[in-house]
């Protein structure tokens, strides 16, 4: 990586670096990764001098292990993979930089019937009794089973259903509930409404919402070797999820042009869920804390067993 | 007998989890591999298996078939 300092404008540093971002399901987070495209191409990281190259490398915790190997510079990682990545290998070579998701992106979806007397269930509260369709060895359903129980919900049924079959076998009513990310509604909405039947999400964080759920993670080679390209990268994401925030429309262009399968309906809409996950009701990025990673960690602990080694992150006035 | 399916609104290792999940799932069907890239589904299957059986099963997993 070759950096040269160039002053534009007092304020504004601006460097001249090429980075590789990761970014863990970009197509089924198409809101959630709105601001990152249209940054990388021509906005807020190009404005710094950054040359942003974004890749979806090989999702999961393969990610985590580019990051660690040199093959990526950052990540915008779930907090659960990260966590994993912990357990299983003892260290990540880098630290969490920006909280971007401050509550978990998981939900459980659930046909809505409009009849709330007949049962329509509203709340995490009211599946007293589903029947869970998906893998029982999958984390997504360990995280259910443990939020039911920190909702007072007795556990329920599990009806095996492999993953990508289980939207169909809750449409047909083999099951009541299946969990995914909170962002995948427009797209079940879409499917389910061609059977004339309406999907609601119920997002976990109604139940925990102290539980990260995704952010930046910045190796420790880019952040001891090239400190000032670490900054600019963590305000210049920070921006852009904020000029997201204000105008999320002006992003779509950018994003359609590396993901050409989404409508700009459906990323608005996956958008507006990512917000929920993203803002407190000021409108501000929640702050990333020692607390919050403890119960971060607590939880993670309680689904999957095992202890978690410490996380490493950033302070608040390191960088920026 | 070995069919392809065009499904571009896959883009991610998520994607490709679900679909290959949604086709290897049908009876009949031996194996399903998603090309990224292509963005394609491949899938080999006995003559039990209507093709508008798997194209059912990929839509249902919130997909279109192109
Ligand atoms: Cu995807």
């Amino acid at each position: 990586m070759t950096t040269s300092a160039s002053d534009e404008g007092a304020s504004s540093r601006q460097l001249d670096a090429q980075l590789r971002l990761g970014l863990y399901a970009p197509g089924c987070l198409p809101g959630y990764h709105l601001p990152y495209y249209a940054a990388a191409d021509g906005g807020e990281f190009t404005r710094r001098g950054l040359d942003v190259e974004l890749s979806d490398p090989e999702g999961g915790l393969d990610t985590l292990r580019a990051l660690g190997q040199g093959r990526l510079d950052a990540c915008i990682t779930s907090v659960a993979h990260y966590l994993r990545a912990l357990q299983e290998d003892g260290s990540v070579a880098a630290r969490f930089a920006l909280m971007i998701a401050r509550r978990t992106h998981l939900a459980a979806f659930v046909v809505d019937t409009g009849d709330i007397l007949a049962g329509s269930p509203t709340s995490l509260a009211d599946l007293d009794g589903a029947r869970l369709l998906g893998d029982e060895r999958s984390s997504f359903t360990r995280e259910y089973l443990t939020v039911m129980r920190a909702a007072g919900v007795s556990p329920a049924e599990i009806v095996g259903a492999p993953h990508g079959h289980d939207l169909r076998m809750l449409l047909r009513g083999d099951g009541d509930v299946i969990v995914e990310f909170l962002e995948m509604l427009p797209r079940f909405a879409s499917v389910a409404r061609r059977q004339d039947v309406a999907i609601r999400a119920l997002p976990f964080f109604e139940v925990t919402p102290d539980v990260y759920g995704s952010g930046l993670l910045i190796s420790d080679r880019l952040l001891d070797e090239s400190p000032d390209v670490a900054a600019l990268l963590i305000s210049a994401l920070r921006d852009a999820v904020f000029a997201t925030r204000d105008n999320p429309r002006a992003r779509v262009p950018a994003l359609r042009e590396r993901l050409r399968g989404v409508t700009e309906d459906r990323a608005i809409a996956a958008w507006r869920l990512s917000e929920q996950l993203i803002f407190d009701e000021n409108g501000a990025m929640g702050p990333m804390t020692e607390s919050g990673w403890n119960s971060t960690r607590a939880h993670f602990e309680r689904v999957n067993g095992g202890s978690t080694p410490a996380i490493r992150m950033l302070s608040a006035d390191e960088f920026v | 007998m070995n069919e392809t399916f065009s499904v571009p609104e896959m883009t991610c290792g998520h994607c490709k989890s679900t679909v290959e999940g949604a086709v290897s799932s049908l009876g009949g069907v031996r194996s399903a591999e998603v090309d990224l890239e292509a963005k394609t589904v491949a899938v080999d299957h006995d003559d039990t298996v209507e093709g508008s059986v798997i194209v059912g099963a990929i839509e249902e997993a919130g997909y279109q078939v192109a």
